[in-house]
């Protein structure tokens, strides 16, 4: 077995200290990506968005987690290339850039203003991630100078490289980007249901026959807490109802500031995004910026006092309250909770006077697809997918996370909650 | 572009006219011919489903469509319009011509010729690097297709510009 390094020593040029997996070290290629501005912006993009209004220790940054993935992927990938699934060791350094830009592209506040763009311009933090890695000059000369093709690392991003096993390692079920934020995310909230055995996972790696990313068999308790981790990060933490209702609050802020303010990184157009890309200016589009305008908003004669009373409640912790919530976990046969069915209390609600309600509604996948599901090599040979593993407890596992719930305004919420107990639904 | 609902008729209205939703196809192959028909469905038909797919081991996959799986088989088809069922008319010519030439006959050959159809589109057009010979690329990572088959889809391809 060739036991040569997956990066030559002399390419490592700093060590970085990192709270969830120590060290990490740096070749002289991500240290010339970090230092780029672009990417020093994630510095000022809270990882969990709003999460530190429930979780105080929540404040740790896209920053962190993209050195965390990088690293993560560097382990995934060394051990890879040591039993030979990886024959090229630039592909190592490769894998491990795209993992660090993989969020390149994230929004203030992340998800919480994602779902605004989603819908007006019909682009997600990939996207941008994608444009930054091909159109920033900063990015593009790093890679350049360094031999690597930016088109070759957004295919890796982006699930569209050559190989199959470098998507799976970037957008499986079982990811490097998942299990960093799983460990990060588990730490700073202080959720320990979280925690996961990476040192585990990653020494039971394999690819089976088809070239498809495997564990073995003695990886199979691992890669189970790995998905009960999953599970319960998503209720304590992703999906909780005031964290949800307070990225409601903070896209609603986003939406009436767009449309009332002129300034330049309330983008309108693709063009635009693409020319602050491209001139570096993109920088200033984070947390930070969007803190800056709710605060100068607030002394703006201008501005609504219904707006001003959004950024009041944001800045004093008053969000969305939930008025029900009908969320639960399911198996594939079982019966959702309609749409409709939250579209009838809403117009009940609308009818007593309370107009400004909001519907929560996604379907969060605990267990994705056989096709992306990591597999379980048997004793016997064969390969399985893991939620196909006779004795596993994955195969129990419900499929998805259905959350539907109803939203108001604090000042409206007992009001709200009040005719919900009587049309029976509390 | 693509709502759930659109996505899922779109898929069921191709489905049903290819003989598949007659089928018993086992949970695995009804997942796979899923996601090949939208694929192909974007890809041939031009239609806008939204979708992003990734290149996996069993060709393209999109997360999109996992989510679909339950209601493809009792959505209302009507929520398609005109050019919308148009672009599946012109998918399920492009299909059928290449299960006529191949003479497919059951619904296990039919679903290795979706595969293979879809995967070779995706490495001639979608994949980075692209590779030399598709074909050949094809056949070392899918050791279960047949190489006879692949080569007539591939033929096939080339006459109709795709690859």
């Amino acid at each position: 077995m060739d036991t040569t390094p997956a990066l030559p020593p002399s390419k490592i040029v700093k060590k970085i200290f990192d709270e969830v997996h120590g060290y990490i070290e740096i070749t002289d290629v991500e240290k010339e990506l970090i230092d780029t501005p672009i990417f020093q912006r994630l510095r000022f993009i809270k990882q969990l968005a709003a999460a530190w209004l429930v979780y105080p220790g929540a404040t740790h940054t896209r920053f962190s987690h993209s050195l965390g993935a990088m690293h993560v992927m560097g382990m995934v990938a060394s051990r890879l290339y040591s039993i030979g699934y990886i024959s090229n060791r630039d592909d190592v350094q490769l894998l491990r850039i795209a993992a660090l830009l993989h969020d390149i592209g994230h929004m203030p506040y992340s998800h919480a203003t994602e779902l605004y763009y989603r819908k007006k311009l019909g682009i997600g933090h990939e996207d941008l991630s994608e444009l930054i890695v091909r159109e920033n000059p900063d990015i593009k000369a790093v890679l350049i100078n360094y031999g690597f093709d930016p088109q070759e690392v957004v295919a890796v991003m982006r699930g569209r490289h050559r190989e199959p096993l470098y998507n799976q390692l970037v957008s499986g079920d079982l990811d490097v980007d998942r299990i960093d934020y799983l460990l990060r995310d588990s730490l700073h909230t202080g959720v320990a249901y979280g925690v996961i055995d990476i040192h585990r996972i990653v020494s039971t790696l394999c690819i089976d026959g088809e070239g498809n990313l495997a564990i073995l068999e003695k990886g199979l308790e691992a890669v189970e807490n790995f998905y009960l981790a999953r599970l319960y990060m998503y209720r304590a933490v992703y999906y909780h109802k005031t964290i949800v209702g307070f990225e409601i609050l903070i896209r609603k802020i986003y939406e009436e500031l767009s449309a009332r303010i002129a300034n330049e990184f309330f983008f309108t157009s693709m063009s635009e995004i693409r020319r602050a890309i491209r001139d570096g200016s993109i920088v200033f589009w984070n947390d930070a910026w969007l803190y800056g305008v709710m605060v100068r908003a607030l002394r703006d004669p201008n501005i609504d006092e219904n707006v001003k009373e959004l950024i009041r409640m944001f800045l004093s912790r008053r969000g969305y309250k939930t008025v029900i919530d009908l969320s639960k976990m399911v198996s594939d046969s079982e019966e959702e909770v309609r749409h409709h069915d939250l579209e009838n209390i809403v117009e009940k609600l609308r009818g007593i006077g309370i107009d400004d309600v909001e519907v929560f509604v996604d379907d969060i996948k605990i267990v994705d697809d056989v096709h992306v599901q990591p597999r379980v090599i048997l004793r016997r040979g064969a390969s399985v997918p893991v939620s196909m593993v006779e004795n596993s407890v994955v195969k129990t596992l419900p499929r998805k996370f259905l959350v539907r719930r109803i939203y108001v305004l604090d000042r409206y919420v007992a009001k709200a909650r009040d005719l919900v107990r009587k049309i029976g639904l509390r | 572009m693509g709502s759930r609902a659109r996505r899922a008729a779109a898929i069921r209205m191709l489905m049903d006219m290819l003989g598949f939703l007659r089928e018993d196809l086992d949970d695995e192959s009804f997942k796979l011919v899923v996601q090949k028909l939208g694929y192909l469905l974007q890809v041939v038909g031009g239609l806008d489903l939204g979708l992003d797919f990734r290149w996996f081991s069993r060709g393209p996959y999109s997360k999109g469509l996992a989510s679909i799986y339950r209601i493809v088989r009792d959505v209302d088809v009507s929520v398609l319009n005109d050019e919308d069922r148009e672009k599946v008319l012109r998918t399920y010519d492009f299909l059928t011509k290449i299960f006529d030439e191949l003479e497919t006959m059951n619904v296990n050959e039919k679903v290795m010729v979706l595969e293979t159809v879809s995967s070779l589109i995706m490495l001639c057009r979608d994949v980075y690097p692209r590779p030399v010979e598709p074909l050949s690329e094809l056949l070392v990572r899918k050791r279960y297709i047949d190489p006879g088959i692949a080569e007539r889809v591939w033929r096939i391809l080339v006459e109709k510009g795709l690859c």
